[in-house]
């Protein structure tokens, strides 16, 4: 049986029309990855319609194509414009564009491509040897770890992101959080800061608040630039790459893990994941003081976490129908339109969809690998474009990418309106990446927290109750008082006394 | 605030003492978790329901850290001056600010980004608003205003125009505003 499938797998890979359907399934992810607001749920739901007339397998080989592309193309822009085609890539563009502009572009794309293209092979072995065993674990999270978890992700962006002064990046992370509850709320329908503005009753949508806080500084600062300064480009050679990634092998292997282990959660997903494993290699590095400055670590980890949690986010699609991230509910809806109905039956409906979803994931990553290598060498020469011309052109695009969410003229509005908050972030020293992840984590925030305490009457007791829950309530309160000078001399103190006893 | 501060809207340089302008935002900061925690409360009393439930129980709690946030800002802002200090700071700043060049620069940009998304998209047609938007933008960053840079500016805008609506709307079907 398992031959049989596999082979039926590989037989639509290896069709003419599978080799055309994944290369263009995979380019097309990739440029909607680049450009800012075009995203990867887009992607997939923008194409569920285009293979609506395909058959089943290849439709899917297409879909999954998208997605991986889309999430991996999202550090293209990052890397090269500061700013993240994909909410997924924000931590990437703090790493990345540094890089870029001392002249290493094209090096750190090639790590960023090649870090996606390892996090998506480890998603892949765990989604076929751990399913059943993470989505158990995923399942274990409750309304209250869901709700720690949206506060750990906040607390720990605002310590990665604030350059030394967490106050900062707190503040903006739970601004962040803030800006996420205008509009009706998702329990009772109650219309929150919206002041009468019925455009406000639906939220503000997370791709203009983006756009405005990364893109438009850009285009602000173009208007400054007296003189056109192009930025170096240094030829770079893949053995330097490579080392780079032989060096991060256990950063790699970590944030895949992580990555997937994040997106198996559901409702987290490719944000978080990324986030997450920036997080844990930044904790771990002997060279703390390089990172925000360009550092080829930060790229690996936030690139293979972001990459791997696409394979945890299908775990708990292909084990419960139960989608980890946004693109992946957009994929399970496409899956069930074309037949398959994966869920607990899966295996006794339709057992060929697993091989195929691990056969199509496998090759479109190579494929991903091997296009965003090529289409690089193209992209950097952005980078000599002057800022005078080429930005004015990226804030067309901002516009456009604000608009196709919704279809609204007020969402661009929006954007604007973001954009100066994000310049006088900026100028402020404020960091727009946690306040980013806080719209992204907010509605899941009230959610759960309300949800946990109006099933316990109010009580908070069940938060100190369960241990996954304590290992956050630790966590955070760690990450607080580790900022603190008297607690980390105090916890100093106490560990030589028991040394010197 | 002279040319080469505003230049730090991206954070090129990082030795500009800030001290004044995290003054001025933990006092904004302060103001705005107030009137949220005050506008969260009329939410729980309209809904009448129990605290924990209502909409308006998390609003609570984020401006509340928030609060206790800006008062740290604040008095962290002011470990290196005095709140005297402060002011006249803040004044001097104000002065420099409204006399720099870079900031009238970046004024008038975002000013013509706002015409273009105010009062040109959705009255006219999207390629028509886009290209004199983007003409606009473009004319506005050329240095030296000669025949020949605008021209050159209004051909990178048409052929600009042309390149996005024939991706965005024909390859992608993507609907324009």
């Amino acid at each position: 049986m398992f031959v049989s499938y596999l082979t039926q797998s590989l037989a639509v890979v290896f069709s003419p029309l599978g080799i055309g359907c994944l290369f263009l399934s995979v380019l097309v992810g990739l440029i909607f990855g680049m450009l800012p607001g075009l995203t990867a749920t887009m992607g997939v739901a923008l194409l569920t319609g285009l293979t609506y007339s395909f058959e089943g397998p290849y439709a899917i080989l297409v879909l999954l194509g998208i997605y991986i592309g889309a999430i991996s193309g999202g550090n293209q822009s990052a890397i090269l414009l500061n700013i993240p085609g994909t909410p997924a890539s924000a931590s990437t563009a703090l790493e990345g564009h540094p890089l870029a502009l001392k002249g290493e572009g094209g090096l750190a794309i090639f790590v960023a491509t090649s870090s996606s293209f390892y996090g998506t092979l480890i998603s892949i072995c765990c989604v076929v040897l751990f399913t059943p065993l993470l989505t158990s674990l995923a399942l274990k999270f409750n309304s209250q770890e869901m709700f720690l978890l949206a506060v750990f992700g906040v607390v720990i962006c605002g310590n990665l992101t604030s350059g030394g002064d967490p106050i900062k990046g707190w503040i903006s992370g739970f601004f962040g959080l803030l800006i996420a509850l205008v509009g009706r709320d998702t329990m009772d329908s109650f219309a929150r800061f919206t002041f009468g503005q019925i455009n406000l009753t639906s939220g503000i949508s997370l791709l203009p608040v983006m756009i405005g806080l990364f893109g438009f500084p850009e285009v602000i600062n173009a208007f400054n630039s007296a003189k056109h300064k192009p930025k170096p480009i240094t030829k770079y050679k893949i053995k330097d790459g490579n080392n780079i990634l032989k060096r991060n092998w256990f950063n790699i292997l970590r944030s895949g893990i992580l990555g997937m282990s994040m997106g198996a959660i559901p409702g987290v997903g490719e944000d978080t994941g990324g986030w997450v494993s920036y997080w844990a290699e930044k904790k771990k590095s002997k060279t703390p003081e390089l990172w925000g400055k360009g550092c080829y670590d930060g790229i690996c980890s936030s690139e293979c976490g972001n990459n791997a949690a696409i394979g945890g986010a299908i775990i708990p699609v292909l084990s419960l129908a139960v989608p980890g991230s946004a693109p992946a509910a957009v994929l399970l809806a496409a899956f069930w339109m074309h037949g398959y109905r994966p869920g607990p039956l899966l295996m006794t409906e339709t057992p060929e969809f697993l091989y195929y979803v691990v056969v199509f994931m496998i090759f479109a990553s190579f494929v991903m690998l091997l296009l965003a290598n090529i289409i690089s060498k193209y992209t950097v020469k952005i980078l000599q474009v002057d800022d005078r011309i080429l930005m004015p052109i990226v804030f067309i695009l901002c516009v456009i990418g604000a608009f196709v969410v919704n279809n609204r003229l007020f969402d661009i509005k929006m954007m604007i309106v973001f954009g100066v908050i994000g310049v006088g972030m900026a100028y402020i020293r404020i960091p727009s990446a946690p306040m980013l992840l806080g719209v992204i984590l907010g509605n899941m925030a009230d959610e759960n927290l309300r949800r946990s305490l109006i099933l316990h009457d109010g009580s908070w007791g069940s938060f100190f109750t369960r241990p996954i829950s304590i290992i956050f309530i630790i966590f955070i309160l760690v990450l607080i008082l580790g900022q603190n000078k008297t607690f980390i001399r105090i916890l100093n103190s106490i560990f030589k006394k028991k040394k010197s006893a | 605030m002279d040319d080469e501060e505003i230049k730090d809207v991206v954070g090129e340089e990082k030795q500009r003492p800030i001290g004044h302008l995290d003054f001025i935002t933990a006092i904004i900061l302060f103001v705005m978790s107030v009137a949220t925690i005050i506008t969260s409360i009329g939410y729980w009393r309209e809904q009448k329901i129990d605290f924990y439930a209502s909409a308006g129980f998390l609003p609570i709690i984020i401006a509340g850290v928030l609060l206790v946030l800006s008062v740290i800002l604040f008095f962290n802002s002011l470990k290196e001056s005095s709140l005297k200090q402060r002011n006249i700071e803040i004044k001097d700043a104000f002065i420099r600010t409204i006399k720099s060049k870079n900031f009238h620069r970046a004024i008038i940009g975002l000013l013509i980004c706002i015409i273009y998304v105010y009062f040109l998209l959705g009255k006219y047609l999207f390629w028509f608003a886009t290209f004199v938007g983007l003409a606009a933008l473009l004319i506005f960053n050329c240095r030296e205003y000669k025949l020949k840079n605008i021209i050159k500016a209004i051909i990178i805008a048409a052929l600009g125009d042309v390149l996005i609506i024939v991706i965005f709307q024909y390859v992608f079907n993507v609907p324009m505003p």
